[in-house]
């Protein structure tokens, strides 16, 4: 700009001394009209060249506000590439939790139910919970990926668990549009909970069927194929096939595909307040030698090592189970707030009912004898629950949960859990909860749990899941 | 192998169901927010089928991914939406199970804040500033001049997707255009008592009004953007408009009155409830009206007769 505005300014003096030489020998008329045609020519230029400094100083004034946006990356002391590599760094997010729980009973077993070790109630007083960290990003156009893996602090120090390792199709991938396929380990889908990953429950635990059932949530490796049907209403179906190494299943071995599944579910809206969603799940798949009280030993009260081998073995087959079994799942979700708006205030009604189908044979070991039971028979369980935020922050739930013992297990006693509980949210991103359980799960075994919990999320935005 | 079969045999009827690519009769328009919804009506006229998913009375960043907005996602051609993060929580669900045309970077996905100037931008984000979006503040549609960038991309993409209407489009972007741009100099016009009034807003959702009309904010209800007013924050501001007393203070219908009613009642400002978009209340049915009722109410609480 600045090259041109000399250039114009030179032609114009240029162009003046020429104009005098030849005004001498001119008449006045001529001269006059010359100095006509001079100021004519003078104020144009002037006229351009205040435009040009007009637009001059807005184009300075532009560069200096982007000087002062970047000036932060600018101002290194040893001025280096930027690394562009860092925006393609995939999505994280963290999630830490930590819990403080009280309960009346000793005991946290249920009785006809063997329960896997994430099933269990967990520890009692200070603990950390879950620490989860999640990565996610586009692998490339046709495929995404989502990593989550929690950090537990077991009885020997830290555990690291895969919970999800999965890569998805995108849109990209070709299938027709509403369908993606899922492969490796996630939170399958089944039921309402289990898709869903434990710290954005509405309760500090999993509700009684989760933990008999599903040993808290399903996440074999597999594969999953679900499909949005192109209709007016929601339908989606679809279907997997897994492993069958993770409850209910256990135990496989060679190239057998050892468990499929089936879903689908409906869902709308109920004019602008609200909106529901039903589903039927089918879970079907063989367990050899599932065991019941969970693969972590006694060590904390100081046994040898042969008692501890001992014990390792009485906890493997207490109630081991190998057979076919089949969970049925259906679910309801119900969600109103006035004028759609769930900022302020939201009602979530949810529940979910199973039947577990089992054939086949439990070994069972009391005292020094091992007996072996054919079982050929089902079990029930559901779960009802209700969350109304009542303010911006304020929540308040209550679920009562339910299962009921086989047929011929010859135990009277059907387990059922009432829990409420209070949350406060400063944020999307931190919530603290105090939950009290009654859990009456055997004829003489009653609980009553007081849990405190804090949830806070970091990084990664979450998702507003239905 | 007898499990492999029985699914197959559960699978293979289900994905018989692809339903063939139909030409379309109507570009399906998915917009997230009701002034988006109305902008591709006036655009699109009788040739696009527009779905707005939220209404003038929800937050549009509180939303689920309900199963009724996945299935029209999943139906759309063109998505429209603000942008900047405002629909983070919802939009990258419907987005899985959406067509290929709808995924960023193609045809059928517009986002607002990235054609429009965005104001806000933060130099520095972090959680404990509220939420805050680091692409800018998302409400731009309150800046008239915003809706004409955006319709005119808007007419761009649907003549894209849709070649046969090409020229519809551009005509009808055209007639709009001139339209609003008359109604733009009668608006500012009308708004030029309010040039350089303090105001009080409930949320940052009004600051693109705010600079369009030359208003001054001096204060948030909201502590920090998407927290709830507190009572401290609140005593702060009152002490501050009681030494420099504001003209207005704004919330839109989706935002709790309790606060802007508290402090209109202690300061004796006047609290007005403006229609954040389009169907914010009766008479602000479509855009046009949308800032014809904002004016008109802004012109009444300053004392102007109609």
């Amino acid at each position: 700009m600045n090259i041109l505005r000399f250039a114009v300014i030179t032609a114009f003096f240029a162009v003046l001394p020429f104009s005098h030489i030849s005004a001498s020998a001119a008449s006045d008329q001529e001269i006059e009209a010359l100095k006509k045609e001079i100021q004519d020519m003078r104020s144009e230029y002037e006229n351009r060249i205040l435009k040009m400094e007009e637009k001059l100083a807005g184009m300075e004034s532009e560069a200096s506000q982007a000087e002062t946006t970047y000036s932060k990356s600018k101002d290194r002391a040893y001025p280096s590439r930027a690394i562009y590599n860092r925006n393609l760094n995939p999505s994280i997010g963290v999630i830490l939790g930590g819990r403080f729980a009280a309960f009346s009973s000793d005991e946290d077993e249920i009785p006809g139910f063997p329960l896997g070790h994430e099933g269990e109630r967990g520890a009692e007083g200070i603990s950390l919970g879950e620490t989860e960290l999640n990565f996610s990003t586009s692998v490339d156009d046709k495929f995404y990926a989502h990593i989550t893996t929690a950090l537990v602090d077991g009885e020997d120090g830290v555990e690291v668990e895969v919970e999800e390792a999965y890569v998805e199709t995108l849109p990209g991938f070709g299938l027709p549009t509403g369908a993606t396929i899922r492969m490796g380990r996630a939170f399958w889908t089944m039921g309402y909970l289990n898709e869903h990953h434990s710290h954005s429950d509405d309760f500090a635990d999993r509700p009684l069927p989760y933990r008999v059932f599903l040993n808290k949530a399903f996440n074999d490796t597999g594969a999953q194929i679900s499909y949005v049907l192109p209709t007016e209403f929601y339908i989606e179906a679809g279907g997997g096939i897994f492993r069958g190494d993770d409850l209910p299943f256990a135990g496989a071995e060679g190239s057998d595909i050892n468990s499929f599944s089936a879903f689908l579910r409906v869902g709308g809206d109920i004019g602008r307040n609200s909106a529901w969603r039903i589903g039927g799940y089918l879970l079907d798949g063989e367990a050899s030698g599932r065991g019941g009280g969970g693969e972590h030993g006694d060590e904390e009260n100081g046994e040898s090592e042969e008692e501890m081998e001992e014990g390792f073995e009485e906890l493997f087959t207490a109630g081991m189970f190998t057979g076919d079994t089949r969970l049925y799942t259906l679910d309801l979700r119900y969600v109103w707030a006035p004028t759609g708006n769930a900022r302020d205030k939201e009602l979530l009604l949810q529940g979910e009912y199973f039947w577990r189908d089992e054939e086949g044979v439990y070994t069972l070991v009391e005292g020094d004898e091992v007996r072996e039971e054919r079982l050929d028979g089902g079990s029930q369980g559901w779960y009802a629950q209700g969350v109304f935020k009542f303010s911006p922050k304020w929540r308040i739930g209550a679920r009562y949960s339910q299962i009921y013992s086989p047929e011929d297990s010859g135990i009277e006693h059907d387990p059922y859990a009432v829990a409420v509980m209070g949350d406060w949210s400063n944020s999307e991103f931190s919530r603290i909860r105090l939950q009290y359980n009654h859990e009456k799960v055997g004829e003489d075994l009653t609980d009553n749990q007081i849990l405190l919990q804090y949830i806070m999320g970091i990084g990664a935005h979450a998702a507003h899941k239905f | 192998m007898k499990r492999l079969l029985t699914f197959l045999s559960i699978l293979l009827p289900g994905l018989l169901f692809v339903a063939p690519a139909f030409s379309f009769a109507k570009v399906k328009v998915f917009a997230c927010e009701p002034e988006w919804a109305a902008l591709a009506q006036e655009i699109g006229g009788e040739k696009v089928e527009v779905f707005a998913a939220t209404s003038a009375m929800q937050d549009p960043h509180y939303i689920r991914a309900r199963p009724s907005l996945i299935s029209r996602a999943r139906k759309a051609d063109l998505l429209l939406c603000s942008g900047a993060s405002l629909e983070i929580g919802w939009l990258p669900i419907l987005l899985q199970k959406a067509s290929s045309d709808l995924q960023p970077g193609s045809i059928g996905y517009l986002m607002a804040a990235d054609v429009v100037t965005m104001l806000e931008v933060p130099v520095v984000v972090d959680r404990s500033m509220g939420d805050v979006h680091p692409e800018g503040n998302p409400h731009v549609h309150l800046n008239p001049y915003n809706l004409m960038t955006v319709g005119k991309v808007l007419a761009d993409r649907l003549s894209g997707i849709d070649a046969e209407n090409a020229s519809l489009y551009k005509d009808r972007y055209g007639d709009f255009s001139s339209r609003f741009r008359a109604a733009i100099s009668r608006w500012e016009s009308e708004a030029a008592v309010l040039k350089g009034k303090p105001v009080v807003v409930h949320h940052k959702s009004f600051a693109y009004l705010i600079d369009w009309l030359g208003m001054k904010r001096v204060g948030t209800l909201e502590p920090k953007p998407g927290i709830p007013p507190t009572t401290s924050h609140l005593k702060n501001l009152l002490q501050k408009l009681r030494s420099g007393p504001a003209d207005v203070i704004i919330r839109a219908h989706s935002d709790p009155d309790d606060s802007s009613e508290w402090l209109s009642e202690k300061t004796g400002t006047r609290a007005v409830v403006l229609p954040y978009t389009v169907g914010g209340d009766e008479q602000s049915g479509d855009l046009f009206a949308l800032f014809d009722r904002i004016i008109g109410l802004l012109r009444e609480t300053n004392g102007v007769q109609q």
